[in-house]
């Protein structure tokens, strides 16, 4: 199989990534984009672009026959659906399938099985991976609902089975309390859901999210590339991510790695995953597989010194990409941290608006996975993620440090980020300790971030530059200016009209 | 544009932009936005109690219609931006006189989305 065109499925910094991987395999890029995504770095880098539909995900990113009508149109004979979107829409990768297009992803069958909750959890118990312990019986009585309880050890949780969003949740310590939590916990259900019936489950008060890379090669052949940590999140949207965690030994390591990959064999599957876990007192409970590559993917390719978006699209064209004794060992330490366009000073509502100047300190294991520049627009229609941090050390405290220095020296103007929050949060002392759960954000920043004042000597500088700063030089002063390239065009760029003094 | 500014003798590196009519700038490691007086005023002029889109976004659900009385924290409409939702509430105990936008409909920043009337006593 040969790959001549690969057609894009996605927008901002994912589009960039598969892009750049794409120039360095010599496969030529068509991005299938929406209307307002003509304003981004992706759009100026692809070779070809299509534009599949208006601002909304309904309308083109997530419409699959807009996509496959866009690839076959380009001429294309692969897409890659990075992450997010039509990622892990099995329907999206057998309708690749049936236009004759690769998908740069797993068999749409292995999406099904391992992608479903229900049944990657039912494959996983197959394979003796651990679930979180349960009880999910028709028996509803309270004494069956008790003795199940114990048998799982307190705390337990009971959750309404026909709802959500907390109702009906209810917290149990001991058995001297479960009986009343019990039958209170089946009143809210009932009268919030229509039916008593609850489920119980260990709490896991103090647990970390642990997940693995698995890679499937084209011979079939499961591996894993060590483990990320991303126990920093809110509202179940990770912040920062590293690799390797702080808390696996390389005995756990191992055991969660060779769990990783029999449940990847046994669903068939094929190129990048992750199969994501809860760790608590040492002992690890299976949560669900991604079938697709990640947004926290960096972190992996540098401690493992590989690059999974090229090994995607190599193992889509069935060719071999790893030899098996090249993964023994993670190398140094990585973190990423996710730059958000939103105010952290209000509470993290979304910021948008035209981008004004942006640096990104470049330096010895820096790395910025970005999709728009200066001038392009931040609009409201889709995910605030702008960009990503990562940077890598030979330790995790001098990665901490270095990403200090790396947040300290970005440049974002023209929409608020999150990069504030991102220092308070790995200065905090719980996430140098290495020892931060999931419930670190809710516990430590559940609220809306005071930005200290400025110094009096800062003062006098911010008055300095706003006296010296020309009005001119605004980011709705933007011109455009359209260079000779025929074939395409991609060869419109964005100058600013910004005068440049030193003092 | 990066400056080079004194700073009780050292040379201090400042980055400064002017962005439709805000002054961004980064100072010692950090970004941060100034909005002058003239910005400020063209949101004194709302009344005080109106409900002002904090984030440009797609309205996607409201509660309550004109003339309705809404109590302090009550949720009157919902955004959604960057696949965020966003819970406008009513900062006091107010009539609503107006509401200027439907569901579906795409709101920017900064405009007024329900025209709120303080209640007088009870009649």
């Amino acid at each position: 199989v040969k790959i001549r065109k690969l057609a894009i499925a996605n927008r901002g910094e994912v589009a960039v990534r598969i892009i750049q991987a794409c120039q360095e395999l010599g496969v030529e890029t068509l991005l299938l984009h929406s209307e307002p995504d003509r304003n981004s770095r992706a759009y100026r880098m692809a070779d070809q672009k299509i534009c599949i539909g208006p601002a909304s995900t309904s309308e083109s990113y997530l419409n699959i026959e807009a996509n496959i009508k866009g690839a076959q149109g380009g001429m294309a004979d692969a897409v890659h659906p990075g992450f997010g979107f039509l990622s892990e829409n099995a329907d999206f990768a057998r309708a690749c399938l049936a236009a004759k297009l690769i998908f740069v992803g797993p068999p749409a069958q292995a999406i099904r099985d391992l992608g479903d909750k229900v049944s990657a959890k039912r494959l996983a118990r197959q394979v003796g991976l651990p679930l979180v312990p349960g009880y999910e019986g028709e028996d509803q009585s309270v004494e069956t609902l008790i003795a199940a309880s114990e048998k799982i050890g307190y705390p337990v949780i009971v959750k309404a089975a026909a709802g959500g969003g907390g109702r009906g949740m209810k917290i149990l310590e001991d058995s001297k309390s479960a009986k009343a939590l019990i039958e209170s916990a089946q009143r809210e259900s009932l009268a919030a859901f229509g039916s008593s019936r609850i489920f119980i489950e260990k709490y896991l008060s103090r647990a970390k999210h642990i997940e693995f890379q698995v890679f499937v090669d084209c011979t079939g052949r499961a591996l894993h590339l060590f483990e990320r940590e991303c126990s920093v999140q809110r509202r179940h949207q990770k912040i920062v991510e590293e690799a390797v965690s702080p808390s696996l030994t390389p005995e756990l390591r191992s055991r969660m790695g060779q769990a990783s990959c029999a449940l990847a064999e046994v669903g068939n599957y094929r190129g990048a995953g992750t199969v994501e876990f809860l760790l608590q007192d040492n002992e690890f409970y299976f949560l669900e597989m991604n079938t697709r590559l990640q947004v926290e993917h960096p972190v992996t390719e540098l401690v493992a010194g590989v690059d999974l978006v090229k090994a995607q699209i190599l193992t889509a064209a069935d060719e071999p990409v790893f030899s098996e004794s090249e993964f023994r060992a993670p190398r140094g330490h990585a973190i990423e941290c996710r730059i958000y366009a939103e105010d952290p000073e209000q509470g993290g509502i979304p910021s948008t608006g035209i981008l004004g100047h942006v640096s990104w300190p470049e330096g010895p294991g820096r790395r910025f996975d970005y999709g728009f520049e200066e001038g392009d627009k931040i609009t409201p229609f889709y995910d605030s993620m702008i960009a990503k941090a990562i940077v890598w050390d030979f330790s995790r405290n001098s990665a901490i440090q270095k990403m200090l220095k790396v947040l300290d020296e970005c440049v974002i103007f023209g929409v608020r980020t999150n990069i504030p929050l991102l220092k308070k949060i790995i200065s905090h002392p719980e996430f140098i300790s290495g020892k931060m759960t999931t419930r670190f954000m809710e516990t430590h920043f559940p609220g809306t971030l005071k930005m200290s004042a400025l110094s009096p000597a800062g003062t006098e500088l911010f008055k300095a530059a706003l006296r010296e700063t020309p009005k001119t030089a605004s980011a709705s002063s933007i011109s455009t200016v359209s260079t000779n390239s025929a074939q395409n065009s991609s060869g419109q760029s964005l100058v600013f009209a910004q005068p440049w003094r030193a003092f | 544009m990066k400056l080079r500014l004194n700073s009780d003798g050292k040379e201090v590196e400042v980055w400064a932009q002017w962005i439709e009519g805000q002054f961004w700038y980064h100072l010692f490691g950090e970004t941060r936005v100034y909005k002058p007086e003239m910005q400020k005023a063209k949101g004194a002029q709302r009344g005080k109690l109106d409900l002002v889109a904090p984030m440009p976004g797609k309205v996607t659900q409201i509660f309550q219609k004109a003339g309705d009385s809404v109590e302090t924290g009550k949720v009157v409409l919902v955004m959604e931006a960057m696949k965020m939702e966003y819970s406008l509430k009513s900062e006091v105990t107010a009539k609503i006189e107006k509401i200027n936008c439907k569901v579906g409909d795409q709101v920017s920043l900064g405009q007024i989305l329900v025209q709120m009337k303080a209640q007088q006593d009870a009649k």
